[in-house]
Order: C-alpha cells, then structure tokens, then sequence
C-alpha cells in the first residue's frame, strides 16, 4: 500500500469519525431539545419565574358627593443594604439628624448583617430631598403610597385611619378594609439568578391593581357644620366632649357623625385609643328626657292615652317605691296632659304614662325602637347600650326608664328610633355606606332598609304634633328655625359618678333630637353635649346647636321653607311678640294656610286642653280614679 | 504575486462556511449580552465583529506566503513560543486566577491559542522527513513526545488545562495519521488508558468536581454542577423551535454563565432550539469534510500532516465544547471556533483557516 492510499483511507476514517461525532451530538441533543423538553422547561420556568402577591393600591373613600375623605399618596421610604455602608458612625449620625430618629438605634440596623433593612418608612418630602442630597451610600429610597386625609379631623372617628402597610385599623377603613384592598393578586415575574426581578416585554410587573372604593352617605358639608356647632359649643360650654348624629329618617342615611374633640387621622399614632373611639357608635349614654318620647309613642300607640289626656303631677314630688321623683328645676305641676308633659318634660307625668302602659308594653316598645341592639350599621364597634331584660326590672325600673334612667343607648340608637317617628313609623336600619365601586363598577350598594314597622300613621301624626309643640312651647324654644317646624324633645341626664355609682350632682349630658320640616322631614338630628359646665340643661346647651346644624343643613339641601310666605308679613310681629302666646298664635294662624289639619288640631288641642283643665279641677273625684289606677299599675 | 492557478484553486466554499459561522457568533454574542445591564458588555458584538476583521485579515496574510516557508522556520517559531510561554508566566495578566494572557500596548493575547497552531507546525514539520523507511516505532516518539511536553508544562502550569490538552491531543492525532506501526499504537494507546484513571490524583480538586458533575450535575447545582445544569436546562428548554431570539430566558436572566464565550452553543440552542442546533451542527460538518477533503488532495507531505492536525485541532474543539454544553464532556474552557467571543480564539482559528486554505490553493503547485 502506498502511503498516499494509507492517508486517503485514514482521511476516510477521520471523514466517518466526524460524522459519527455529529450524530452522537445530534442524539445527546434530541434528547435534551426533544426528549426532556419538558422537564427542562420546566425546571427553566421554576428558575425564572417568580410570584408575588401585588398589593392593591387602597380604595379611596369618598362622601355622598364624590368629594375625597381617604386618599393614597405617593412617599419615599428610606432603606439600607448595610454590607454597603461605608462609614456606619458618619452614616447614622446624617441619617438620625435628618430623620430625628435615635442614633443608636440607626447604627444598630446599619450593623445587621441583612442584605434590607428598613430605616424609616413614609417620611416627609423634605426628610427624603435632605437625605437624598447628602447621596450616602448604601441608603437608598423606594417608593410607598401612604393613606392620606386630606379633611383630618373632620370625620376621622367614623373613616378611622389605615396602618403603614395600608391595612385599616379603625372605622370604615377597618369595616370595609376587604373591600378598599381587594384586587390585590399574586402577579407573576421574571426574575435572574439573584432572584432580583427583570422588566421583560409582556411581564406583568408594573401593574398595578385597585382596591375598590367606598362611598360614604356622609354629607361632607353637613359633617363640617356639625362639627363645627358641636366644637363651638363644647368649646363655649367647656364641656368634656360633644357628638351630633345627622340622619336622613326617611332612608336611615347616615348624613354626618361628628364628635369634638375629634383626632387628626393623618397623625393617628399620636392619639390614644380613648380620643380615637367612635363614641357615636361605640358608648352608650343615659338618654334622659330624651327617651320620654319612646314612651309617648308607645301610649299613643297602644291607645292606653290621648294627646290630651291628663294626668296628675303630684306637685312635684313623687315617691316610686324608694326613690322620689322630682321634676327638672324643681318645678311643681299639677294637672297635665300627655302633650304637656312631653312638651314640659315632666318626669312625674312620664312615670304616671309608664304606669299605665305597663312594663311589658313599654319593653316590647323599647326592643321595638331598636334599643339593646346594634342597629347594624356597617360600623365597627357598634355598643348595644344597655337594655335590661323584663324579668331584670326593679321595681323602680318602670319610673326610671320611663325618664331615661336605668337605660343606656348610643347616640345612633336614639337618632335612628327618632327617625323612626319622623318617617312615618318605620325603624330603619341606619346606614354609613351607599356603595362600593371597583374599576368603574358598583360591586355592591346599600339600599334603605327597613327593620320593623313600630308606630302607626296616627300616632306619628300625633307625636310630630307634641314634639313641635315641646319645640315652640316646650323646653326645646331654642332649636326652633325660622321658616321651618321643628319637632324635637330635650334631655338632661345625670351622670353616674364612676367613683360612687351614684348619681352625679354636677356630671350631664345635655341632648337635643328632633327632625325638621316636620310634615316632611329630611333630616333628623341628634346632639349630645357631655358634661357641660355652668348650664347643663338640653334646652339651653344641646337645643341651639341643633338649630345651627339644621339650619344650615337646610340652606345645603335646598329645603324649601314651609313658611315662605309668612316671613315676608311678620318681621314686626316676630320682633315684638317675645311672648309664648305670641309667637303661638303668630305660628298657628299663619300656618294655618299650608298645614291645615296639622294646625287645625293644634287650635282645638289648646282649646281643649284648656277645657279640661278646667274639668279637672272641677272634678275631684277623677283626679282619686287616676291616682287608683296608678296604685294599680 | 499569485499565479492564476493558485487563484482558480482557492477554496470559496470554505471561506463563506467560516464567515457564515461567524455570523451566526456574531448574532449570538448579540443576542445573549442584550439583556445586561453593562453598555460595553451590549456592545460585544461590535468588538467580535472587529476581531472577526482582524482575523480575515491575518488570513489573508497568510496567504500571501507559501506555506512551505512555515516548515523551513518551525524550529524557530517553537523555540520563539516557549520564549513567549516563560514570558506569560512570568509576566502575564492575571484574569479569574489564570496566568494566560500577555499584554503588548493596547493588546492582551493569549499566548497559548499560537502554541496549538506552532505545536502542529512543528510536529508536521517532524514527521514530514521521507528519510524513514518502514513505520514508526515508539523511540521516533521520543522527540516528539518532548517537543509536546515543554509547551504542555508551561500551559498546565498557568493553569489552562483544556489548551495543554488540546496538545497532547494534537501529538495523538500525528501519531495516529503517520505511519505508526500498529504494535507502537496498540502500546500508545494501551498506555494512555491506563495512565488517565492516574491522572485522577493529579487533578486539583475543582477539576474533580466537574468530572464528578458530568455525571449527576445535581450533586453540586450550585457549585461545580452549576454550569453545567443551567446548561442543559437552558438546552432543553429550548424544545424543537426554541424560544426565539433574545428571548432566551436562561441567558437572558443570567443563569448560564459565560453565556457569550464558551456557552454560547447553550444560548443558540435555548433560543433556536433543536432545528438551529442542527443547522449549526451541518454548517460545521459541511466545513470539516470540505476542508478533509480539501486536504486529502495535497500531496505534499508537510501539507497534509499540518492540514490534518489543524482540521483535527479544530474539531477536537467544536466537538468538545459542544460536548461540554450538553453535558456529554466536564466543563473545561474550550471555546467553540468561530462562534463563541473571543480575539485570540478568532485571530487563531482563521490563521489556522487560513493555513488551510493555503494549503488547498498551493495543492497543484506542489509535485
């Protein structure tokens, strides 16, 4: 063999040795490309890919009238890789002058041997261009939505306020927190081999997902004005606190919850627990006088009296078993009737009503008006106030409950059974929130709801009568609006000394509730003053502050006058005519025109109450039936 | 300067082969810097593009001269070599703990990718002598064996095991191609199995570890298994289309290491998938039997050895990295010719092209 025929048949090998080498490799890839694709991919996709779950950015809360109360907004928060610190003292030392924040505490996270760690998060946009100008390194900045009140203190107690990781701590933000962080989602991300995330086309990273937002029936108009009569008088009267409740009676509509002092919602850390809570919800007071109206309307509705029925006051002093009855300012009545105790809030006359009506009819009436309960308002919290079970009634209960005593409710349980008289007899169910919209949608909303039907036509008529009268004759003059009829009933309650469980001689708690116009109302509005100084009456502390509010919830909600055509003819008269008959008469017969029946009944009510009156005292033998029949009772 | 026969027998075929396979580098290199964050490293396929011209360039250089004149001086080129190679070690640049690269002005240069070229040179230059009569026996080895050895040390010692490799590669495959007397290669061969279960105690403890993970990558996936798993995930998960280019997520999110120099086979195969490997895998093979051919025509003796050692050379290349890539070879740093980045392994591998084609034109010539 010739060494040229040797070479060309080792180049024959080598030509073989090289296909084969290709095919080997083709195999060794079919396997990996084809074969195991699969679980290559797999195992790919597991390197790569990343979940994390996107948090939404918090649903903004607004009131009825889309004007924003909880928004989020845009800060930097500060942050440190401390294995990139150069310089730890000098650091801490900028870091703690910028931030004000202890400087031994900074160095002690610089020194972590974490690859994050948080310096302080949310600061102020001064704080972070300060900080960001002295470019440390190792000290970085991320971005954060912060919730943000732009009205502060203005409804704070019933928003309540969301934590640093916008999570609702108290109020609506706390009630709805599922609703105002919904959509959050688990988003997926392509991540590298140090597992930091890489904007890929396609990827999902920068989307942000929208928490659902909730619209409030709060009326931020309404809301300020009440705060502010409230503040004012609370402020004038150097009382402890101050609360008035505005509801729609006719939808159960919360229109404005307001309590001074309030707290700043933007600075909620600074306040206690105490100062943070919803006391128009959340306490339950003793509603005094207030409650005689509960009662009214339960002896009205049971037919067991008559607007005019009378009823013997004992001159003052009435002893029930133990403890004797005085009425308020040490006044002495003899005959009145049902109207006129209302109106003149005699604790003596109310005991004689209760007596009639028996302590089962009042309970059933009391449970009826929602008393004892939470009336479900879509707020946390909520206290059921105290309603003692029958079989739990002293007996001195029936008196003392009939008066307000023995009783505790939360100002919303008042205002909402209020404005179960004003609407024509039915309990609503009170509500805080209309809807809530996600993306555009209304995902859910919250329409009137009525609980029970509790009066008749009749004796809401018959009640909206005594409780205008309480406003015009009564001892609730000052919550009277010119233009407007106003029916409404006072309370002063004593407190009970939380140190003797008595009584207290100087602890009050002055309250005014009625609704306005009364033939139709749009608003029922309930004030609590707690513990006024100097007067303490309801008349004269929680009555006028009533009249602020509802007078200028009135102009805002262009509700028209009643008595439009009478305040053109009597701006002499009105001057003049201080007296309650004047100003009776001027009222009766200049409204005679647009409420007829209404004050028809009223004309023959003062009649006839005058008649007898009369009989009354003619006929002694009726006034020992009466007091017979309250020895039976 | 150039006769119109040496002209007409130039070998186009194989020029545009290796400018189509450096394309595909090019477009590659491209491809798996284009998700890093660094401009420079984005731009490396501009400097691949440059060494690519510097390396056509050195081949037509080589052109120029008759190839025979390589034979003449190869004694002197060797002894320059292992100047260069002491010189490396003495005062070589430093990168990721290996000695192997010398600095002249602007240039860093890997010394050792010339002393694989020089190696066969020489040993063609060796076995060219027509004054043998009859076969070779173990005691013509000797100085061979030598003329291997100096170079070899002076490689391993930098450390860069997969080039010293390649020479005592490049010795075999002399061995195997020139008239060898069939006991001597029984012998050598024979030897050489049982001398590599040795070679085991001479490993430095790393290279154990990536033999080891050849054979399960999982022992060690985040140490010495690492490049070799994500490399075969990156592979695999290609599938048959692959994922399309630069949009390989394993290259792009940095899992696979030196994605633009040794693995960039993973990264053309992650995103082309089987049908691109493929197509590679033919450009190279239409590249091989074309030059084998090419050579298997030249009747100078000299010609041939060293026409057959650079072919070898290379394929030892090409297939030992594609090898490495899909988990069949341990992972030493051997580049793929033409397609991974790289001056020294371009200008090298089209010097060495170069010398082929020279070769080819030079055939006719030759009688």
């Amino acid at each position: 063999m010739s060494r040229d025929k040797k070479i060309k048949i080792k180049s024959m090998f080598i030509f073989i040795f090289f296909v084969l080498s290709g095919i080997g490799i083709i195999t060794k890839l079919y396997h990996l490309q084809i074969k195991d694709h699969e679980r290559f991919d797999e195992r790919a996709l597991n390197q790569y890919e990343g979940k994390v779950y996107k948090y939404a950015n918090r649903g903004n809360i607004f009131d009825r009238n889309m004007r924003p109360l909880a928004v989020n907004v845009k800060v930097k928060s500060v942050y440190a890789h401390p294995d990139k610190i150069q310089n730890h003292m000098r650091t801490a030392g900028t870091v703690s002058s910028i931030l004000d924040l202890p400087k031994i505490e900074i160095r002690k996270k610089l020194k972590q041997k974490l690859p994050f760690v948080y310096i302080k998060r949310k600061i102020n946009p001064d704080e972070y261009n300060k900080l960001k100008n002295k470019n440390l390194s190792g000290i970085h900045f991320s971005t954060e939505y912060k919730r943000f009140y732009p009205k502060m203190e203005l409804a704070s107690k019933t928003i309540g306020f969301a934590g640093m990781d916008n999570q609702g701590l108290s109020g609506i933000e706390y009630y709805f927190d599922d609703y105002l962080s919904n959509g959050g989602k688990w988003v997926r991300f392509k991540k590298d081999r140090r597992g930091r995330s890489v904007d890929l086309v396609g990827n999902e990273t920068d989307y942000l997902p929208e928490g659902s937002n909730i619209v409030l029936s709060i009326d931020e108009v309404l809301q300020y004005h009440a705060l502010k009569a409230v503040q004012k008088k609370v402020i004038e009267t150097k009382a402890k606190r101050g609360i008035a409740i505005v509801m729609e009676p006719n939808t159960g509509e919360v229109l404005a919850m307001a309590e001074y002092p309030s707290f700043n919602a933007n600075l909620s850390k600074r306040y206690t627990l105490q100062q943070r809570k919803n006391r128009a919800v959340s306490d339950a007071f003793e509603p005094g006088s207030t409650f005689k109206l509960i009662l009214a309307s339960a002896a009205l509705e049971e037919k067991i009296a008559q607007p005019k029925d009378i009823f013997f006051c004992e001159d003052g002093v009435f002893d029930i078993g133990g403890i004797v009855i005085h009425e308020a300012n040490r006044k002495k009545y003899r005959w009145l009737t049902l109207t006129e105790i209302i109106t003149k809030s005699s604790n003596i006359g109310s005991v004689k009503i209760a007596r009639h009506l028996g302590e089962s009819k009042f309970y059933e009436y009391i449970k009826k008006f929602g008393f004892g309960e939470i009336t479900g308002i879509n707020l946390p919290g909520e206290a059921t106030g105290i309603t003692r079970d029958l079989s739990q009634w002293k007996k001195v209960s029936l008196g003392s409950i009939s008066i307000g005593h023995e009783i505790s409710t939360t100002p919303l349980q008042l205002v909402t059974a209020v404005s179960a008289i004003a609407n024509g007899g039915y309990l609503m169910k009170p509500t805080i929130v209309k809807q809530a919209v996600h993306e555009g949608k209304i995902i859910k909303s919250f329409s009137p709801e009525i609980v029970r039907e509790v009066l008749s036509q009749k004796t809401v008529q018959a009640m909206k009568e005594i409780l205008t009268q309480a406003v015009n004759y009564g001892t609730g003059k000052k919550a009277s609006i010119p233009g407007y009829l106003v029916g409404g009933k006072t309370g002063t309650a004593q407190k009970i000394d939380p140190d003797t469980k008595k009584y207290s001689a100087n602890n009050y708690v002055a309250s005014f509730v009625g609704f306005v116009p009364v033939e139709n109302p749009k608003l029922t509005i309930l004030v609590m003053i707690d513990e006024p100084r100097g007067i303490h009456w309801g008349g004269i502390v929680a009555a006028p502050v009533f009249r602020e509010i509802a007078k200028k919830a009135l102009r805002h909600l262009n509700v028209p006058s009643e008595m439009n055509r009478i305040y053109t003819l009597p701006t002499k008269s009105n001057k003049s005519n201080k007296s309650n008959k004047g100003n009776k008469s001027n009222h009766s017969i200049l409204n005679a025109g647009l409420m007829t029946n209404f004050f028809h009944d009223n004309i023959n009510l003062n009649i006839r109450k005058n008649v007898d009156k009369f009989l009354s005292r003619v006929i002694t033998g009726l006034k020992n039936h009466y007091w017979e029949k309250d020895k039976n009772a | 300067m150039f006769d119109r026969r040496i002209v007409s027998s130039f070998d186009w075929t194989i020029l545009i082969l290796t400018l189509i396979i450096s394309s595909v580098g090019i477009v590659f290199i491209y491809s798996a810097m284009h998700g890093v964050a660094s401009d420079s490293l984005k731009k490396l396929y501009i400097k691949q593009i440059i060494w690519v011209s510097y390396g056509l360039a050195c081949l037509l250089i080589v052109l120029l001269f008759d190839y025979r004149h390589l034979a003449k001086f190869s004694y002197l080129i060797y002894f320059f070599l292992l100047i260069l190679l002491a010189f490396v070690l003495l005062f070589g640049k430093k990168v990721s703990g290996a000695q192997r690269w010398l600095t002249i002005g602007n240039f860093t240069f890997q010394v050792s990718e010339m002393a694989k070229i020089i190696l066969i040179i020489t040993l063609a230059k060796y076995f060219e002598g027509g004054k043998l009569i009859g076969d070779y026996k173990l005691k013509n080895f000797i100085i061979p064996g030598i003329l291997t050895t100096i170079p070899f040390i002076l490689i391993v010692k930098q450390p860069d095991l997969g080039t010293s490799m390649v020479l005592l590669f490049i010795l075999f495959v002399m061995i195997l191609i020139v008239e060898t007397h069939p006991k001597t290669l029984l012998l050598i061969i024979g030897t050489s199995i049982l001398i590599l279960p040795l070679s085991w105690f001479f490993l430095k403890d790393y290279q154990k570890e990536r033999l080891l993970t050849l054979i399960d990558p999982n022992i060690d996936p985040l140490g010495s298994g690492y490049h070799i798993l994500q490399s075969r995930i990156a592979i695999g998960s290609g599938g048959f289309w692959g994922k399309g280019l630069m949009a390989g997520t394993q290259s792009r999110l940095h899992f696979l290491p030196e994605q633009h120099t040794d693995f960039i086979f993973s990264v053309l195969a992650e995103e082309m998938g089987f049908a691109g490997s493929c197509v590679l895998l033919i450009l190279y093979l239409l590249f091989f039997i074309k030059a084998l051919d090419l050579i298997s025509k030249v009747r100078d003796r000299f010609g041939m050895l060293l026409g057959l050692g650079i072919i070898s050379t290379l394929f030892f290349y090409v297939v030992f990295n594609l090898g490495m890539t899909i988990g069949l070879f341990p992972v030493v740093g051997i580049p793929l010719p033409l397609v991974s980045y790289g001056g020294s392994s371009i200008v090298s591998t089209y010097i060495a092209i170069g010398i082929i084609l020279n070769i080819g034109m030079r055939r006719s010539f030759i009688e």
